[in-house]
């Protein structure tokens, strides 16, 4: 087991080291020029060069990137040209929101999800199946972001049963928090939820294929525990690998789910990075990105492990 | 399949049609917006803004007084363009570069495949975004970083593509020939991608929508005024308290579009594979029918009543809407106490099937009917899937094939051995650990207790087939169904298999059933001998005569192709060619496009199982006595 935790770690390292120097270089490529952002329209060559000298940009890539991997081994990821704030600083308020979504929207759509695509799986091809398959499709055409302005006006403008906007952190009770991110939460897991019952609906009927169901049948056991015990487990390789990619896939969603109900997650401070040409924050929140992605990753890994005994390591 | 077929199989889709429609009318719709729309879409009446729908305004107008359907019709524009735009770098980039990845592999390839998997690892819409950092916002340019992204999924799935064609290539010996591989391959590839990559471009027309309206509605796409479906509802999002209507008509045009690229992207995968839903844990029991043929095929044992009694055993499986064709037809036999039966012939035959339809494990779509299926007394046939359930196991063990694939992977064979004897047998976890442990004692396998904490992979193919026989033998049955017991095994342990069959035979005084095509394991184990061809029975009796005295053409050209017949050198005489598919064999005898003796009569009507005294027979000819000396009658052929 701590093997393939080193082992994964060793590989993340200069997956790390990879992703943050695509992305400073490809950043520099970049024909957009942050100076003429800080500056505003029509600004004098003098003062170009004076901000550019002062955001360091006139000196060479190479030297840039440098300074950059040097602090960022130290934990500093520069600042903003904007705030002047840290980069780390802006990032760690902002984690948190953003992977409170991602955690609700993973929850809601398991919960939504794993029972479907085990019920319709199990009753391939019947009336059941077909509704359930029919409404996942539905599901998976829903963008997460409608879906969130459409409970807004039902949930919170219209009964007003949950705050429209906001977020309050858990550390001011469980309870504010629940009930800040439902509604979010709801908008992400729903498209998530139908990909992951479609998944496993197959997974399921390609278990159901496998000789060794059919060992346990001829065995005599009831079906019930055929498809209890050694079914669900069989299938469950393909439903984590699913549950994983979604967690990545919650995490983009929540971007934009984050917007809709005006919260400060890694979301906005992205999309205001970008808008605004900030190059150290854009930097900072793809390498955190990857970091979250990395230990996700590891997690699959190691439950990949306990569920398949052929990668164990003996 | 014929383009004739595919097309008729699309039209009896439902969905597809319908969804294919809806997506010609949105186009033509983008390409006539300026003709059809009512208003131009970016300049509104501001002396009428967030109006409901009314004559005037179909889908009413936004806070600025503009034309919600105008502005709707042209955000049709810009879905599909972004949409295409995306689609088009990703193919132009995709295509090519994963043809030349799968062609070359190599570090390129590995690199490659390194910085794939990454950007695949990291959130989509995060690396789009980033992209759009570099190449600024803008319709045009965002949609290109999304198709840089799905670039790289085209570049996997065609470079999948290209490495399957290789594999098969060099396996089929094409490939032998260096200089040409490109164009082989090229010629290979293409039509094998070609639905995947049609699939695929349907969910990236599907998904790039979404993308196009999410970038939009977060000023990372359109930029206003132009409308696009995503930056209508940021107005709406701006109106939410005084205009919530405008929430809607942008909010279903995109789920409309969406649900109708991806009905299409489903129908068009149906028609190039359809999904498999049938599986034998829906598997329905015999039904039983009135006996049709009087006679039983296989020798009479004399006085005592035999341990199985089957008279007309049929299952059929669904060929196209409302056609079934049979894969096993009215076989009757009877299997004695203690006596080992064989059931041979090439795949295809149904005698696999015909064992599992005697315990209801014959896979969903088919159908099981026999006049009786008597077992130690008790009437199978018409019996409940619980009363079956019962004898499975406890009466009945089976022994499959390819012990790697019939025992779960994912799970011990202590866990798989003792699960039974705990839920059937209600032993204590202990006592089915002991058990289990004189279980693989029995079938002689070294250090039993700790060989139960193994994974089946851990077992060489012969010793995981001994624990497959220990399993089907833990609740000590009266019958055992060996189904190709040594087919996938190493033809070293193959002896070693049915030497520990036969004696555990001898000890335990079961009766048992072997199902194979090859006949040496018939003539080393078995008493009695069923041939079957096509679904049919034709040829039963003792194994000594049949080996002697063969009486259907069929079982002589089986016999012929033993190796220990032809004790010289020389290439095995087979009957040439494949067993017909069910349903396919015309009126007469099924043998007869195969059958050195036909005679035009056997063409004609089916052919009767014709009782001999010490057996049966399934031919016109049986009554000339024909001689089936030499093999010449088969490589005369
Ligand atoms: S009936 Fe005719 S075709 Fe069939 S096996 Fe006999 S001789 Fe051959």
């Amino acid at each position: 087991m701590w093997r393939l935790v080193i082992t994964r770690l060793c590989v993340a390292v200069p997956m790390i080291v990879m992703v943050s120097t695509a992305t400073f270089f490809l950043g520099a490529l970049s024909p957009i020029d942050p100076a003429e952002f800080v500056l505003g329209p029509d600004p004098t060559q003098e003062q170009v060069d004076r901000v550019r000298q002062e955001m360091g940009l006139d000196r060479p890539v190479l030297a840039q990137f440098q300074e950059w991997a040097a602090g960022a081994v130290r934990g500093d990821l520069g600042s903003s040209v904007f705030t002047g704030e840290p980069v780390s600083a802006t990032l760690i308020r902002a984690l948190p929101v953003t992977l409170s979504l991602t955690l609700g929207g993973l929850v809601l759509s398991v919960l939504l999800g794993l029972p479907a695509g085990i019920w319709a799986g199990l009753r391939a091809g019947r009336l059941g199946d077909r509704v359930t398959t029919g409404l996942v499709t539905v599901g998976q055409a829903v963008p997460n972001f409608w879906l969130a302005l459409l409970l807004i006006l039902a949930f919170a403008v219209h009964f007003r049963i949950f705050p429209a906007v906001g977020y309050v952190p858990i550390s001011e009770g469980v309870g504010p928090w629940l009930h800040s991110i439902t509604l979010p939460s709801i908008a992400l897991g729903t498209a998530a939820g139908a990909v992951l019952a479609r998944q496993t609906r197959s997974a399921i009927i390609g278990v159901l294929q496998q000789e060794y169901i059919r060992t346990a049948l001829a065995q005599g056991l009831p079906r019930w525990r055929v498809v209890g015990k050694f079914g669900l487990r069989n299938a469950a390789v393909p439903i984590v690998t699913v549950i994983a990619f979604e967690v990545a896939s919650l995490f983009g969603g929540s971007i934009v789910v984050e917007r809709m109900f005006s919260m400060r997650g890694f979301g906005s401070v992205t999309i205001d990075a970008v808008l605004r040409r900030d190059p150290d924050v854009i930097q900072g929140v793809i390498v955190i990105a990857a970091a979250v992605m990395i230990v996700i990753q590891l997690v699959l890994d190691l439950s990949y492990a306990w569920l398949n005994p052929k990668v164990r390591p003996s | 399949m014929t383009a004739g077929t595919r097309l008729r199989r699309l039209l009896a889709q439902k969905a597809t049609p319908v969804a294919g429609l809806f997506l010609a009318a949105v186009v033509l719709t983008a390409l006539l917006a300026p003709l059809l729309a009512p208003y131009p879409p970016d300049t509104g009446d501001l002396l009428r803004p967030s109006e409901l729908p009314s004559a005037g305004h179909w889908l009413g107008t936004d806070s600025l007084g503009r034309d919600v359907l105008s502005r709707l019709m042209y955000g049709a524009r810009a879905a599909l363009l972004a949409a295409l735009v995306a689609v088009v770098i990703a193919v132009l980039i995709g295509l090519p570069l994963g043809l030349v990845l799968g062609y070359l592999g190599g570090w390129p390839d590995r690199i490659a495949m390194r910085v794939a998997e990454a950007v695949n690892a990291m959130p989509f819409l995060l690396v789009a975004i980033t992209l759009i950092a570099i190449l600024g916002p803008g319709l045009i340019k965002s949609m290109a970083a999304v198709g840089v992204i799905y670039a790289v999924m085209v570049l996997r799935l065609v470079r999948g593509e290209v490495l399957a064609a290789r594999e098969e290539l060099y396996v089929t010996g094409a490939l032998v020939v260096g200089n040409r591989t490109g164009r082989l391959l090229w010629r290979h590839v293409l039509p094998n991608v070609a639905p995947s990559l049609i699939v695929q471009i349907t969910a990236m027309f599907a998904t790039g929508i979404i993308v196009e309206a999410t970038l939009s509605y977060l000023g990372l796409g359109t930029q206003p005024p132009d409308a696009s479906w995503g930056n209508m509802l940021a107005d709406a999002q701006a109106s939410a308290y005084d205009h919530p209507f405008l929430a809607l008509p942008a909010g279903f045009a995109i789920m409309l579009t969406v649900l109708a690229f991806n009905l299409f992207g489903d129908g068009v995968r149906d028609l190039f594979a359809r999904e498999a839903t049938g599986s034998v844990l829906h598997a329905a029991p015999a039904r039983r029918v009135t006996q049709v043929t009087e006679r039983a095929g296989g020798p009479e044992p004399a006085g005592e009543e035999p341990l199985l009694r089957v008279r007309d055993l049929s299952v059929s499986f669904p060929t196209g809407p409302g056609e079934r064709a049979d894969v096993v037809s009215g076989v009757s036999f009877d299997l004695g106490r203690r006596r080992m039966l064989g059931l041979v012939g090439e795949s295809g035959s149904g005698k696999s099937v015909t064992a599992m339809a005697l315990l209801g494990l014959v896979p969903d779509p088919g159908r099981v009917t026999a006049a009786t299926i008597t077992f130690d007394g008790r009437e199978l046939a018409g019996a409940s899937g619980r009363e079956l359930r019962r004898i499975r196991g406890r009466e009945v063990g089976v022994v499959f094939q390819d012990p790697l694939k019939a025992l779960n992977p994912a799970f011990t064979i202590g866990t798989q051995l003792t699960e039974p004897l705990r839920v059937l047998g209600g032993m204590s976890a202990r006592e089915a650990r002991a058990r289990a442990v004189e279980l693989l004692d029995l079938v002689r396998i070294h250090r039993a207790a700790e060989r139960l904490g193994h994974y089946p992979h851990q077992f060489s193919g012969g010793m995981a087939q001994r624990v497959m026989i220990a399993m089907a033998l833990s609740m000590t049955p009266k019958l055992l169904i060996a189904d190709e017991p040594t087919t996938a095994l190493d033809v070293t342990v193959q002896g070693e298999v049915l030497d520990l069959l036969r004696d555990l035979q001898a000890e335990i005084g079961m009766s048992v059933l072997v199902i194979t095509h090859d006949q040496g394991v018939v003539a080393d184990l078995a008493d009695d001998l069923m041939v079957m061809y096509a679904g049919e029975l034709v040829e039963t009796g003792s194994v000594r005569r049949v080996f002697e005295r063969p009486r259907h053409p069929y079982t002589a050209g089986l016999l012929a192709s033993m190796p220990r017949n032809r004790p010289r050198a020389g290439r095995l005489p087979a009957i040439p060619g494949t067993v017909p598919h069910p349903g396919e064999a015309g009126p007469g005898c099924r043998f007869a496009a195969r059958c050195p003796f036909v005679i035009d009569r056997c063409r004609e009507a089916p052919v009767e199982l014709t009782a001999l005294g010490d057996g049966a027979a399934r031919c016109l000819r049986v009554a000339e006595q024909l001689t089936f000396d030499g093999t010449e009658a088969w490589t005369a052929r």
